[in-house]
């Protein structure tokens, strides 16, 4: 019958794949590559950035890595190795056979390389010398993007409509599965937060992407075809383009923290040896987060000069949302309290997630207050801020995620020696990187410039430093993955963390999981 | 059998629902798309009624227009206050011209009307069309600011080398608000001449010896 076939073999499989555990995997192998692509890019900020002057490249080379590096990260990293979680796990959490729409599924990640071709060929055609990469910034304001722009900003454009699609697909995908394929018995409230999390960022997905793209396509159209959304002298208004964007930029953000939340709040149970303080909580937490963060957009926006009613409201709403960010922390603590707690790798880089996303946190309700803010606003500290929550939180948290469930995917424990290098070259070199910048932010350096005034000379060098700290570490992650990956390393029992069994489905499966898993649906207590 | 059965029933069941499901998603996803677009004449408006970016409304209330000076002339002048207003007028980048007022400030009185002239000067070889959009600074003060006369309500076609001088009639209204003591009336001009029309009069309809004359309109 061919049920229970295994894949095909060679190049063939990975193409036509429709297998979940597949296609997650194509979506993290992406995902890293990504960050790697994204990671060079910063490293050449870094460097111009070590001495103040211009040594390295010239200002508009300096204003393309920063905006391709920003675009990388976002759309080429992060999110897609949180589409990659979703596909290997939330299939065997909810105990499905695989994702509901699976051909989609196939396209959904087949677009992405193909979108990112496109953009990376600009940059490969700068490098070599013909014509600039977008060098707008990775928000693309107009009229930067649009009147000012180089003849690249169309890839740009096409490129982000490919992403836009493939994550709306992606986020089709999740929504369908996790509404219809559920085992019998498993109700909402019995789903893993994991699943609750990328549910609530799937429709965050499906409502702000095609913003994003109406966006784009408005730029365009400005562009080519005569229309003056964003222009002047045409009856438009640049600040419109502002609104758009962070219309769908805030939820954005969410997009790309919320899965990590249910990451944390899967590993910190399993390894405090306690269920999850406030599950009820939680749900509700991220439901508040997801429906606040539309109303919170022009608070990127405080300087283009808001009605004082305007700023207040924007102002208050961002400062309501640290409740349920709060409620979050707070249960995460409360489950940690009390529980017999061990430190493997997964639970350290939770850990670090749990104290690093806090100071983001922190700093961000700090610009969150308008009259504050018109002193952050564009400077470092702004740079420190999203650095905390997106890369110690939002990429932590994927890193936490993959040291756990790295072992059921291959069936081996992954090298502990080089994961715990991993995560303390990574904690140690991401503070000693980002952390400087609090102040040198608070000093007045502004962003997004390739020099700098001396005063801020030693406080970069430092900067740096972390920075090139950060960067080499991460090939011990990929060290890691591909030992792993290559099934060299202990061979690991089916719950494969002491007493998992309980906390999830996933561990119910033989390691490494086969082919196909939850053929038949399992029973739910 | 009947198991089997059963089973690819269940298969149908899904399958349907999947549909149903897909189709409800991505009718939200083109009805985000359409929001994105909605959120330009929403701007708008929010703009006009709050006097975000300074925006004056240019089509109604804003624009006093010559039927209603009569009604002006019923203003009352409110002489307790002064009120500096402030010019500044330049071209945008890409539109060779000069473009500026007689003066950079006046003192006027809420109610009060004022003249003052600018000037533009077309620098460049070839004729151009442009346009100058106003903006008022501080934004809440815009909804105050009436203007008589103004050469921003239409396009200024000046041809090469030409000059022109382009009044200015304003006033404050008597409710004008009570913080603001400086106001700044704004302009940039921008160049439109590949945005306006140019239709050529059919040769053989002319016989007035009027051929080559172009009628500028606006297109967009
Ligand atoms: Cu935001």
């Amino acid at each position: 019958m061919g049920e229970h076939h295994g894949p095909d073999k060679g190049i063939k499989r990975w193409l036509y794949t429709t297998n979940h555990k597949d296609i997650g995997t194509l979506y993290l192998c992406f995902s890293l590559a990504m960050f790697f692509l994204g990671g060079i890019l910063a490293m050449v900020i870094r460097a111009e950035l070590m001495y103040p002057g211009l040594q390295v490249v010239d200002p508009d080379f300096f204003n393309q890595m920063t905006t391709c590096h920003g675009l990388v990260m976002v759309f080429g990293a992060i999110m897609p190795a949180f589409v990659g979680l979703a596909n290997w796990m939330i299939p065997m959490m909810i105990g499905a056979p695989d994702m509901a729409l699976p051909r989609m599924n196939n396209w959904s990640f087949w677009l992405l390389p193909v979108a990112f071709s496109i953009l990376t060929s600009s940059i490969i055609m700068s490098t070599l010398g013909f014509g600039q990469a977008p060098n707008f910034g990775w928000t693309f304001y107009a009229p930067l993007s649009t009147t000012y722009a180089p003849a690249s900003t169309d890839f740009f454009i096409v490129s982000v409509h490919l992403m836009g699609i493939s994550s709306i697909m992606g986020a089709i995908n999740v929504v369908v599965t996790i509404f219809n394929l559920r085992a019998p018995g498993m109700t909402l409230m019995k789903m893993p937060l994991f699943v609750w999390t990328w549910l609530i960022t799937a429709f965050l997905l499906i409502a702000v992407m095609p913003v994003l793209a109406g966006a784009v396509t408005m730029m365009l159209t400005d562009r080519h075809f005569g229309t003056s959304f964003f222009d002047a002298a045409g009856g438009g208004d640049p600040v419109l383009f502002q609104h758009i964007f962070w219309f769908f930029g805030h939820p954005e953000v969410y997009i790309m923290i919320l899965p990590s939340f249910g990451v944390v709040s899967a590993i910190i149970p399993t390894f405090s040896r306690k269920p999850l303080f406030g599950y009820a909580s939680m749900v509700y937490a991220t439901a508040s987060i997801a429906l606040l963060s539309f109303v919170v957009w022009a608070h990127h926006m405080f300087t283009t000069g808001l009605p004082l009613a305007g700023a207040l409201f924007f102002m208050y709403m961002t400062m309501l949302i640290s409740i349920p960010t709060g409620v979050k922390v707070f249960n995460w603590v409360a489950t940690m309290w009390r529980g017999s707690m061990t430190f493997e790798v997964p639970m350290k880089f939770a850990l670090a997630f749990v104290i690093l996303f806090t100071i983001g946190g922190f700093s961000g309700l700090m610009l969150a207050m308008t009259p504050i803010d018109y002193q952050y606003h564009e400077t470092y500290f702004v740079v420190a801020h999203f650095h905390y929550v997106l890369v110690s939180g939002a990429a932590f948290g994927i890193f936490a995620g993959v040291y756990y469930w790295l072992p059921k995917w291959t069936g081996v424990m992954y090298n502990e020696k080089l994961a715990n290098a991993h995560f303390w070259c990574s904690t140690i070199f991401v503070n000693l990187l980002f952390f400087p910048m609090h102040f040198v932010g608070l000093a007045g350096m502004p962003r997004r410039i390739p020099d700098y005034s001396w005063q801020f000379a030693d406080f970069n060098w430092w900067i740096s430093i972390g920075g090139f700290g950060f960067g080499l570490s991460q090939l011990l992650l990929l060290a890691v993955v591909i030992q792993a990956g290559r099934g060299k390393g202990k061979k690991v029992s089916d719950e494969v963390w002491e007493g998992a069994e309980k906390w999830g489905l996933e561990w119910t499966v033989p390691s490494p999981a086969p082919y196909h898993t939850f053929s038949t649906p399992p029973v739910i207590k | 059998m009947t198991q089997e059965a059963e089973g690819q029933d269940v298969t149908e069941n899904v399958e349907a629902n999947n549909n149903k499901l897909v189709i409800r998603l991505v009718v939200i996803c083109l009805g985000m798309f359409g929001f994105a677009y909605a959120l330009v004449p929403l701007y708008e408006v929010f703009c006009e009624v709050t006097g975000l970016n300074g925006r004056m409304d240019l089509t109604a209330g804003g624009r006093v227009r010559v039927e209603d000076v009569a009604e002006l002339d019923n203003i009352t002048i409110d002489t307790s206050r002064t009120i500096t207003v402030e010019f500044v007028a330049d071209a945008a980048p890409g539109l060779n011209w000069r473009l500026e007022p007689e003066t950079t400030r006046v003192t006027v009185h809420p109610g009060e009307m004022k003249l003052v002239n600018f000037y533009a000067e077309n620098l460049s070889g070839k004729d151009i069309v442009a346009r100058a959009v106003p903006s008022i600074s501080p934004g809440h003060g815009a909804g105050y600011f009436k203007k008589t006369q103004c050469f921003c309500f239409d396009e200024m076609s000046l041809a090469a080398g030409q000059k022109e001088e382009m009044p200015v009639v304003f006033h404050l209204t008597e409710d004008f608000p009570k913080d603001i003591r400086t106001v700044t009336l704004a302009y940039k001009a921008f160049d439109i001449t590949d945005k306006v029309k140019v239709i050529e009069p059919a040769n053989d309809v002319s016989d007035s010896g009027e051929t080559g004359d172009t009628v500028a309109q606006v297109a967009w």
